[in-house]
């Protein structure tokens, strides 16, 4: 169940998710949300949140060298990943519950982050 | 063209990026997304957000808050919403957001508009600028 009410209908925003704290299910601090993965097709309303992009502290997108698809400078993308190889993506059926209110979402677990490639 | 991609990291990919139209026109930024709550629960996108009042709540701090304090005041009507377009305009991206619809059609400047009418042509020497 990954919203208070589910199937309420109601509309929220992207940001809303940007930054949020991402606690596991026993309370354990996890980190924040540095990016929110959508997946579908074949129209963008088609698309649904895939997942989130978690990083430890916070910083964002960093550019997208956290992800591993994103070229650029080497040496900025090897310091990037290597400050940020801690980043994790919290594929959505692991999301157990979010709350809009206090910017938290509730997981059950912590992947590796993979390329930007759906989780399936 | 470049077809919409199988994902998108929607901070990576789709934040802060131009949306033009199908003249290749510039309409707004991609200030925010909206998010539309489904039956089953998950999160669709619905809309894409822009203008002042999408920003300011993403921009941390005092400027943010300023940014979305200043926009409501200038804004005409009592409970201004931002600029939308839906997210079934989206043809395809690239380092864009193309949309199907003209700019003008989309009416997601009124801010812009407002402001030019009630603001910046009230500046003396407005008349000269172009």
């Amino acid at each position: 169940m990954p919203t208070e009410r589910p199937g309420t209908g109601a509309v929220h925003r992207l940001g809303e998710l940007m930054g949020a704290v991402v606690v596991l299910a026993d309370g354990t601090r996890a980190g924040h949300v540095n990016d929110v993965r959508l997946a579908g097709g074949p129209g963008l309303p088609d698309y649904v949140v895939d997942g989130f992009v978690v990083g430890a502290r916070g910083e964002g997108a960093l550019l997208g060298y956290d992800r591993r698809a994103v070229r650029g400078p080497w040496l900025l993308r090897v310091l990037v990943r290597a400050a940020n190889r801690d980043a994790r993506y919290v594929p959505w059926p692991a999301v157990r519950r979010i709350d809009w209110e206090a910017k938290v979402v509730v997981v059950d677990r912590l992947d590796p982050l993979e390329d930007e490639r759906p989780s399936a | 063209m470049t077809p919409l991609r199988a994902s998108y990291d929607a901070g990576l990919h789709l934040l802060d990026r131009q949306i033009v139209d199908h003249e290749d026109l510039p309409v707004a930024n991609v200030d925010d997304i909206e998010l539309l709550e489904r039956a089953d629960g998950r999160l669709a996108v619905s809309a894409l957000l822009t203008g002042p009042g999408a920003l300011g709540p993403r921009t941390p701090g005092r400027l943010g808050s300023w940014t979305v304090a200043v926009w409501r005041r200038l804004r005409p009507d009592p409970d201004p919403r931002p600029g939308r377009i839906e997210a079934r305009l989206v043809t395809h991206t690239d380092s864009a957001v193309h949309v199907s619809a003209r700019a003008r059609d989309l009416s997601v400047d009124g801010f812009e508009q407002w402001a030019r009418a009630q603001v910046i042509e009230k500046i003396p020497g407005a008349g000269r600028a172009d």
